[in-house]
Formats: structure tokens, C-alpha cells, sequence
């Protein structure tokens, strides 16, 4: 019995020290020789992991008057549409696959009962409503569309010989009552490897209109731009003369600023930036050496920070991302700054581009 | 004191042990013969035949603990060994059953050193490529290579079993010398996919450039699991940290490396299946499968390589119960197919320092059981003799 308050105390050392790791940085021990290679380019989650595949052509509107339009991926093609067939689309060198899109007033009779229509296609019974509306999601025409992806023996409209080992890809897209279905079947294989090709070409789905507005700002300095597609206009605010919100989400706003003189200059302005995201100044080479794109007839450096933004009232906002240009102009400087949530503005960072590449003076 | 010890090696060298830890490894070879039906083979190995102890529950309601194979059989050769020293007195009449105990002992340390020291992985060879590597069958890494367009260059790999419990509230820092950065695992996912963060349901991640990894229903084999991890490179001189998510892709969906740039040079970080050198290069030359008459079953395959072993080549064919052997490596034939790059073989790789010890520990047992029969017979042809006599 004497030996207990040992044993106690002896298992409480090794409990004690099995959990007392220092935390600290383990050095990495594993390695090994290989060849070397030279290394791509870095590259944004988007295209690692194959939701933005290398577009090759934007599709215009048709003689049959279809209001949407969109991106094909590369080695994808367009077929001539059918009944019921808006868009018909083929892979090259994969002829196992059939993919279209169909849009159908009034919802096509509802997204779930084309959901369904698609399952039994299957083989599958139909949703309840719990299981559709946990279907995951992808954003096409600025909502969620939910996507179905079923593996198992397709049978189609039933007229044809069931087909074991096939895989059913859809996505179920609406704009108002209009509904857009968009949906790729074939060999599992074959789908699989076109999967994120095809998830790429349903988020390019948009309403094929122009896709630019030109707009006249409303401020002082007189500057005209394009209004990049789903980025709307924001309240008037003072010093500003304009601010935009892509998709109208407030947490993320564009502004276009103009100062006397040269506002102390890009250098300064610049590191302002820098510094209102928790980052240190950088000097003037290495602003220099920032990459460039043409605005109001100058090639100016375009700044990108991540980190926690403070704004001019103090406020402290955590994971954010400023991208921003200044143009000194002689006369005056205009400086053009867009933040927002770093998963927003890097997903509008084209859009922010082009917008500043359409600025121009009032005429 | 000494009574205690005796009816401890009576208790570990009795029969009834024997017999009850017999009874336990039925139960549990049945009872995982039955899950492997509903959950893969790599998980019923882990829960019934690597474990100490696991839970069984009883109509899924009433829990039943359980010893796990891996103690019973550590206890049965405990068992076996002080049986065999303490139980069968050692007279020349019965030294074939201790051979065959010692052999059976040694067969039980032979499965032990195998379990610990053995390495499984498969390779892929397509006609006329060459590989001096292979890919492990469960578990995964973070392999970090800088850019070199020639020569070779040092890979550095962090395992996966290094960073499993990472949480952004508890990330795992990574350093080398050879790394101008510090790379911190702050998720590890098991199976997952990268998303858009809008339309996640099952976010297991921090968000990175509109995309998060999003859990995934586990598969029933662990060979199918795709793993995520969401790490952060950090510059130690500035601070700054660049996010990213990493993700193993499939096959199907292959999943570009990470990308950063430090000090003038570009890395690469990949999440991906442990990757193994081999002491030497295979190029596949010809691959061939045979097929049950008028089925597209495969009945046999056959594989050609040659082995590139420093400057000796040697033209090797691979057949069923004919792998290739080097070492403690064993390449078998898995499978022939054909992709977009032409016929290719999978070999199976195991990696196995005991490999031979099995065939050893039966030759022991085979010896004893030899000795004690021959002893038996001569004694009983012995009384034959004597009878007629």
C-alpha cells in the first residue's frame, strides 16, 4: 500500500512530461536528393485547384437569342443547339461525354423536381427536401446554384440502353424564374477529369448583355469609367467622388480619391496603405519594381497588402486585402483603393484592373 | 514475495491463458471479418489488430471493451516464452516441443518486427519510363523544393503524422536551414476538397483566396482519402505570412503546387502520398495481361522491366508468384491499364527487413515438431521391439 503515493507520483511526472512540448518550431528532419526542376509560376488557389481553367473564348449571344453568355475551357467546343438545348457543348478527345444547358422559364418547374428528374435519370429516388437543400453550391449569377454529382448506372430520357459506370454532374442555376441548368454525363473517368472545366464554364454563366456601362462619376474631378459587371454604386461620400461595392457588399468598397498637387506622392501614398494594413514601408525600388498597369494614360504600380486593415476611423478589420493605384497627374493626383475581405477582392481583382484601365476624363 | 512471483509465471504460462487469448483472437478475427464488409481494410486493421485495447458496441447501443490483437499477442508470446521456459522442464526428451515453442515465439516477433519496420507503396510504369521511386499507400507529406532547372536538389518533407493535430489556435511551425521561411500547418483535413468559401457546407478550414477545404464524408477505403492542410509561409526577418491551401488532388483531379517566392527564389509546397526512393531505377519495357477465356477478367499479369542497379542492368519479368527481389524490397505484378500515355503496370512495393524471418521461424517449428516425432516413433517402435522380445 506504501508504494501507491509512489506510483501516483511516477505516473504524474511521465503525464507531465509527455504534454510538456515547448510548442516551438520543429526542425524539419526528412529530406532527400531529387532532380531538379525548374518550378511554375506561382499561381492562385483558383487555378490550382482547377476551378479557373484557361478560358479560351467568351461566347456571344446567338441567333436563336439566348440571353446568357459564357466562357468555354480549353479543348471545349460548341455544338449547334437543339431543342431544349441553349447551349450544347463538346470535349476534345473525350466523345463519351454529353454536356448542355437548358433554360426554362418558370423555373423549368422547380429546381428540385429537375434535381430529382436528374436522380432518377440515375436510377436514384428522389430528394427530400433536408438533402437538396444541403446540396453543396457554387456561386453562378451571383447565387448559390446547388450541384448534384451521382455515380451509378445512367439510364437518360429512358430511351436509350442503360449505361453502368457513368457519372451525372449538374448544376441548377436561376436568375429570378428563369432557370438554368447546366449538366455533364459520361464514363466516371471522363466527367471527373472535366468536372472542375466544367464547374469553371457554370460560374462564367452571365446575362449576355454588355458587359460594361460606361457611367459618369458623379464627383468633382470628372472622371468617366466603366462599371464593371455585378459592382454597383455606393452613397455619396464627402472627398470621394465615387464608391463602388462589387456584388453590393458593403464590407468591400472601391473609391476613386483626387488630390491637389501631387498628395505627397505615389512613394508616400503608397506605404500609407501599407501601413494602414499593419505592413512596414517599403522603399521607392522596390515600389518601382511593383507590377504595372496603364491608367489615365500612365504606367503606374499596382500595390497589393494583406492583413488587418485600419481604417481612417480606426477600426481594425482582420484578413483583409488592399489593392490600389495612384496617378500623379501634374495638377492634381488621383488615387484609386479598393478593400474588402481578402477572399472578395482577390476575386474581383480583375474586375478592380479593368476598372482602373477604364478611367478617363469627362469629356 | 516469492509466491507471488511463481503464481505470476503460473498464471502467464498456463494453458487457460493460452486458451483464452485463443478465444479472444477468434472473436476479433471474426468480428473484423464482418466490419471489413462496411469500412475499409486499412480501418478495420487499425481498430481490431493494431490497437491495445478498443470499444465493441453491442446492438450500438451497449459499450463492450475489448483487448485488441496487438496485446493478445504480445501476451501470447509472453505466454509461449514463460511456458516454455518455466512450464516444460527441459529434458532431452522434450527438446523438439521447445524448439517448436521457440519457433512459434519466433514466428510472433517476426509478425511484430514486420508490422514495425515493413513499408507498403505502389509504383507506376509506363513503356520506357523510368522510376527509382514509389508512392505509400495511407500516408501523406509536405514535400518543399526550391526551383533548380538541372542537377539535383535537396527536397525537404515534413510527414503527416507531424502536423495531424494542427488547429489554427495551435498551428505546427516547420523550420530548416535550408528554408529562408518558416512554414506553420494551421488544419489538417482527412478527406476534403477545396470549395468556394460562399457555397461551403462543411468548412474544416480557414478561408485562402475565396476557397476553403471542405470536409468530405470519409470513404470506406483510406486509400481513396484526399488530404488538405491550410498552412501559412512565414518570413521570420518581417513577419509577414502568405496563406495557402494545400490539397492532394486525385488523379482525376490533379492539384498544383503552392508556389512562394523568398530571397529570390521560387518553392514549392505539395501535400502529397509519401514518397520512398529505391535503391535502384526500373523502366518498364512491356506489360501484358492474360484474360480468363471469354471474360475481360484478368487471369495473369506479366511485366517487363529491366533494373538499372548503379551500372548493371539486368532484364527482369514479373509474373504471378515470381516478383522481383532486391533486398528488402519485393515489387509485384498489381495491375496492367492503359491511359492517355499508353499501357502502364502497377507494381506493388513492399519494403520488409523480416521478410524471410517467417520462413525461418517455420523451419525452427518444422524442427522441433520433427525431433518430438521422430523421438515418439523411435520410442514407440523402441516398446514394439521390446514387446516381441
Amino acid at each position: 500500500m506504501r508504494a501507491i503515493p509512489t506510483v501516483v507520483a511516477v505516473l504524474g511526472l511521465l503525464l507531465l512530461a509527455a504534454s510538456c512540448g515547448d510548442g516551438g518550431p520543429v526542425p524539419i528532419s526528412g529530406s532527400r536528393l531529387v532532380p531538379g526542376r525548374p518550378l511554375p509560376a506561382p499561381a492562385g488557389s483558383a487555378e490550382r485547384f482547377g476551378f479557373a481553367p484557361a478560358m479560351e473564348a467568351a461566347h456571344a449571344p446567338g441567333g436563336s437569342g439566348t440571353p446568357y453568355a459564357w466562357n468555354l475551357p480549353r479543348g471545349w467546343k460548341s455544338l449547334p443547339e437543339k431543342e431544349f438545348r441553349q447551349g450544347n457543348f463538346a470535349v476534345e478527345g473525350r466523345p463519351g461525354l454529353d454536356c448542355f444547358l437548358s433554360v426554362l422559364p418558370n423555373l423549368g418547374g422547380g429546381m428540385k423536381a429537375n434535381a430529382d428528374r436528374w436522380r432518377s435519370q440515375m436510377g436514384l429516388s428522389a430528394l427530400g427536401d433536408a438533402e437538396f437543400a444541403a446540396l453543396p453550391a457554387i456561386p453562378v449569377l451571383g447565387v448559390p446554384a446547388p450541384v448534384l454529382e451521382i455515380d451509378g448506372t445512367y439510364a437518360g430520357m429512358g430511351r436509350e440502353e442503360p449505361r453502368p459506370g457513368y457519372r451525372l454532374v449538374g448544376v441548377l442555376a436561376r436568375d429570378g424564374e428563369t432557370g438554368l441548368f447546366l449538366k455533364l454525363t459520361g464514363p466516371a473517368a471522363e466527367v471527373l477529369a472535366e468536372q472542375a472545366a466544367f464547374l469553371a464554364l457554370a460560374g462564367s454563366l452571365r446575362r449576355a448583355k454588355a458587359p460594361a456601362v460606361p457611367v459618369e462619376a458623379a464627383g468633382s474631378g470628372g472622371f468617366a469609367y466603366d462599371m464593371p459587371e455585378g459592382w454597383v454604386k455606393g452613397r455619396d461620400r464627402p472627398m470621394r467622388e465615387v464608391t463602388l461595392h462589387p456584388g453590393g457588399d458593403e464590407s468591400a468598397e472601391c473609391f476613386i480619391f483626387v488630390l491637389a498637387g501631387s498628395g505627397g506622392g505615389t512613394v508616400a501614398n503608397l506605404n500609407r496603405w501599407r501601413n494602414q494594413m499593419g505592413q512596414g514601408d517599403l522603399p521607392a525600388e522596390e515600389i518601382d519594381a511593383l507590377p504595372k498597369v496603364e491608367v489615365l494614360g500612365r504606367s503606374v504600380p499596382v500595390i497589393e497588402v494583406g492583413g488587418s486593415y485600419t481604417d481612417m476611423a480606426g477600426t481594425s478589420r482582420d484578413g483583409y486585402l488592399l489593392l490600389g493605384v495612384v496617378v500623379e497627374l501634374g495638377s492634381s493626383t488621383v488615387t484609386v483603393k479598393f478593400t474588402g475581405p481578402e477572399g472578395v477582392v482577390r476575386g474581383e481583382r480583375g474586375n478592380f484592373l479593368a476598372f482602373c484601365a477604364s478611367l478617363r476624363p469627362r469629356r | 514475495m516469492k509466491n507471488l512471483l511463481d503464481r505470476t509465471i503460473a498464471v502467464f504460462a498456463s494453458n487457460a491463458l493460452a486458451v483464452v487469448l485463443l478465444l479472444f483472437l477468434l472473436l476479433l478475427t471474426f468480428l473484423g471479418t464482418i466490419e471489413q464488409a462496411d469500412r475499409g481494410l486499412y480501418e478495420v486493421q487499425k481498430k481490431y489488430f493494431e490497437s491495445i485495447f478498443l470499444v465493441e458496441w453491442l446492438f450500438d447501443t451497449v459499450p463492450v471493451p475489448l483487448p485488441g490483437v496487438y496485446l493478445l499477442l504480445v501476451l501470447l508470446g509472453v505466454n509461449l516464452l514463460v511456458g516454455g521456459v518455466f512450464k516444460v522442464r527441459f529434458t532431452t526428451a522434450k527438446i523438439g516441443i521447445f524448439v517448436a515453442h521457440l519457433g512459434v515465439v519466433f514466428l510472433l516477433l517476426a509478425g511484430f518486427l514486420t508490422y514495425r519496420l515493413s513499408e507498403r507503396g505502389y509504383l507506376m510504369l509506363h513503356e520506357g519510363e523510368t522510376a527509382a521511386e514509389y508512392t505509400g499507400e495511407y500516408d501523406f507529406e509536405i514535400a518543399i523544393r526550391p526551383d533548380a532547372p538541372g542537377g539535383e536538389v535537396r527536397e525537404l518533407l515534413i510527414p503527416e503524422k507531424s502536423f495531424r493535430k494542427a488547429t489554427e489556435d495551435e498551428p505546427r511551425a516547420f523550420v530548416s536551414g535550408e528554408l529562408p521561411f518558416r512554414v506553420e500547418v494551421l488544419a489538417w483535413v482527412r478527406h476534403c476538397r477545396p470549395w468556394p468559401v460562399q457555397s461551403a457546407r462543411r468548412p474544416a478550414s480557414g478561408a485562402v483566396e475565396g476557397f476553403v477545404l471542405e470536409r468530405l464524408p470519409d470513404p470506406k477505403e483510406a486509400e481513396a482519402e484526399l488530404r488538405g492542410a491550410h498552412v501559412a509561409v512565414v518570413d521570420p526577418a518581417s513577419g509577414r505570412r502568405t496563406e495557402a491551401l494545400l490539397w492532394c488532388g486525385a488523379p482525376e483531379l490533379p492539384a498544383g503546387p503552392f508556389i512562394t517566392e523568398a530571397e529570390g527564389r521560387r518553392y514549392s509546397l505539395e501535400l502529397r502520398k509519401e514518397r520512398r526512393s529505391l535503391p535502384f531505377a526500373l523502366r518498364g519495357e512491356k506489360s501484358e495481361t492474360e484474360y480468363h477465356p471469354r471474360t475481360r477478367m484478368p487471369s495473369a499479369f506479366t511485366t517487363e522491366v529491366t533494373k538499372i542497379d548503379g551500372e548493371v542492368t539486368q532484364r527482369v519479368r514479373i509474373v504471378m508468384n515470381e516478383p522481383l527481389r532486391h533486398g528488402d524490397f519485393t515489387l509485384y505484378n498489381s495491375q496492367v491499364a492503359r491511359d492517355g500515355q499508353g499501357d502502364y503496370t502497377v507494381l506493388a512495393v513492399v519494403r520488409n527487413p523480416a521478410d524471410q524471418l517467417p520462413l525461418y521461424a517455420t523451419i525452427v517449428i518444422s524442427l522441433g515438431l520433427l525431433i518430438q516425432f521422430v523421438r515418439r516413433l523411435a520410442k514407440y517402435i523402441g516398446g514394439l521391439a521390446g514387446r516381441k522380445a
